[in-house]
């Protein structure tokens, strides 16, 4: 009896977790795992129209690499992606230094710089579009108003470059709360008393920041890091919503994720569309492996 | 008091006081411009919207533009986005939470490389899964119904409401469950009247980031809502958008009416915000 019921709690303690776990399996099997399989199987395919074509082989792959729309796609991608990146890391991590400074109203300022994390993303970006107006825009006018004349009625949106410096900005405003967020977490875990200490021996507060805050947040900031970058890869609401048509004017914002759906859903070539979103996650595929290298390394 | 050194140190700390708060203003404007602007905008006759010297007050606001709204599809459509998001949140904690407890509290085998796994399908962009499941949501009629984005949206925040909960679940001790156990209840009962409410925290933080996920997906809803009554939150946002140019008005109306709940929402609830940031950030 006993030995009964001890054997039936083991085996229960055997199946209980697969159970439970079943259902988040599954699911993520089914919608995650077996599309990107099908992924891998379209882009070798020729696609005709969202319906699976010939066999084609690696044909997409070199059309791809070869075709300059997509390499000058590419290359937007990249430098979007670093500038984005970097610009909303250094701003988080200079506003999270002013939020623990300890001056009176920190606590309220933090809500405010939380705020725009609840704001939705398209309502953002078409904020920032409109901001940016080149006739009605609030951005023109302060800029021309602080003596720039250049910027009266200038259209930010008129060509590839200075559409992309837009985007820029709106992305990098989206990504500021959660960024700052996370590292006031980290800059509250550094240790009070070696800075004080850091200070009384004459320690600049800049060096402070770069020779002791930095190192102590490290961690979080590399995973940060990563994080930023895979969205950052990956980002499409921006551009599709603030330019128009997306990725105009004439191809000139074009970025690897609106190629991507531009190719699968505009030009219905899901072969083609399947081989950019490969390139994209062999991309993010690298990224991932280089973070968990380096993590690697550091615990080791 | 008269040490001119000491003196020297203070102006110099008051000065770089002076500095930091204009930092703080600067950014407290930065961050909080934006919604005053589009909130500003939504209540201004036409007439004022078209300044090339901006106004930044109205003496002649008027609701006009969310009543017609309001009236319009947009009541519709933000039902859309309410139950799919809701969907989501609902299926991703309820998932999530199960998958986590059976992480942290079983020794089941291959424990670190599901874990692993886990975190490598949350760094799968959306765009590589996209054009197979439109194919497959054709075959199965799943197209233009609240049950695939539902779905979509929950694998989306799937992993990381695991990843989050997990850590939560961490620091309740195994004890908890144990004596639970020991009183007769079944693990069943452990989970939901014990241990569940302990880790609410935790699946308040996920249950955030999974409605934020769905609200602001733009792609998936797209690609698989294309009727016009079906479209959600980015989706209606863009009908404002021709090739005529934008309404400009119409469109923060809606924004505002988009943005408001989750604001009110968000500042209730931004202690377990920060705390749900640290652990993801710490933890994954």
């Amino acid at each position: 009896m006993t030995v009964d019921a001890a054997a039936r709690r083991r085996a229960q303690l055997k199946i209980i977790p697969w159970l439970l776990m079943a259902p988040t399996m599954v699911g993520i099997a089914l919608v995650i795992g077996y599309p990107f399989v099908r992924t891998v199987w379209l882009s070798l395919h020729e696609g005709r129209g969202l319906r699976t074509g010939e066999w084609v082989g690696l044909h997409n792959y070199i059309e791809m690499v070869t075709d300059g729309q997509t390499q000058a796609a590419f290359v937007r991608t990249v430098v979007l992606t670093a500038v984005t990146v970097i610009g909303s890391m250094v701003a988080a991590l200079l506003i999270a230094l002013v939020l623990n400074s300890g001056l009176p109203g920190m606590k309220l300022l933090t809500i405010l710089v939380v705020l725009p994390w609840a704001m939705p993303r398209v309502s953002a970006a078409i904020l920032w579009k409109w901001a940016f107006d080149s006739q009605y825009g609030v951005v023109n006018w302060l800029l021309s108003s602080l003596g720039l004349s250049m910027f009266d009625g200038y259209g930010w949106f008129n060509s590839g470059n200075s559409a992309l410096v837009v985007v820029a900005v709106a992305i990098i405003w989206a990504k500021i709360p959660f960024l700052t967020i996370a590292m006031l977490a980290a800059l509250k875990s550094v240790p009070p008393d070696i800075v004080e200490a850091a200070r009384l021996d004459g320690a600049s507060a800049f060096k402070v920041l770069l020779r002791i805050k930095v190192p102590v947040m490290r961690p979080v900031i590399i995973v940060l890091f990563v994080l930023a970058t895979i969205q950052a890869f990956q980002a499409f609401d921006h551009i599709y919503v603030m330019t128009v048509p997306p990725g105009g004017p004439n191809h000139s914002t074009e970025i690897l994720s609106l190629l991507t759906y531009l190719e699968a859903f505009a030009f219905l070539d899901g072969g083609m569309g399947s081989a950019l979103a490969m390139l994209t996650f062999a991309v993010l595929a690298i990224v991932t492996a280089l973070y968990v290298r380096l993590q690697r390394e550091e615990t080791a | 008091m008269t040490d001119p050194g000491r003196r020297a140190q203070l102006t110099k700390r008051y000065v770089g006081r002076f500095f930091l708060s204009l930092a703080a203003i600067g950014i407290g404007l930065f961050s909080i411009f934006p919604f005053y602007w589009m909130f500003l905008t939504s209540i201004k006759p036409e007439s004022e919207i078209f300044t090339v010297t901006p106004k930044f007050w109205t003496g002649d606001p008027t609701l006009s533009r969310y009543t017609t709204l309001l009236k319009g599809a947009i009541g519709h459509q933000l039902l859309n986005s309410v139950i799919i998001a809701g969907g989501a949140t609902i299926c991703s904690i309820v998932l999530g939470t199960m998958c986590a407890y059976a992480l942290s509290r079983f020794a089941v085998r291959a424990k670190s490389v599901i874990a692993v796994s886990l975190l490598v399908v949350q760094m799968l962009p959306a765009i590589v899964v996209v054009i197979p499941l439109f194919q497959a949501y054709r075959t199965m009629g799943l197209l233009n119904s609240y049950t695939g984005v539902i779905i979509a949206h929950t694998a989306l925040a799937l992993a990381l409401s695991v990843w989050l909960i997990r850590g939560f679940l961490a620091g309740i001790p195994m004890e908890l469950d144990e004596a639970a156990l020991v009183d007769g209840a079944n693990r069943f009962q452990a989970l939901v009247y014990i241990i569940f409410p302990l880790a609410l925290p935790g699946v308040a933080v996920s249950a955030i980031f999974a409605f934020i996920t769905s609200w602001n997906e733009l792609l998936l809803a797209m690609t698989f809502l294309q009727q016009e009554s079906m479209k959600t939150l980015p989706g209606a946002l863009q009908q404002f958008t021709s090739q005529n140019g934008t309404d400009w008005g119409g469109t923060m109306t809606a924004s505002t009416i988009f943005a408001l709940p989750v604001m009110v929402f968000f500042v209730l609830i931004r202690k377990y915000l920060a705390s749900g940031a640290a652990v993801g950030a710490v933890k994954g």
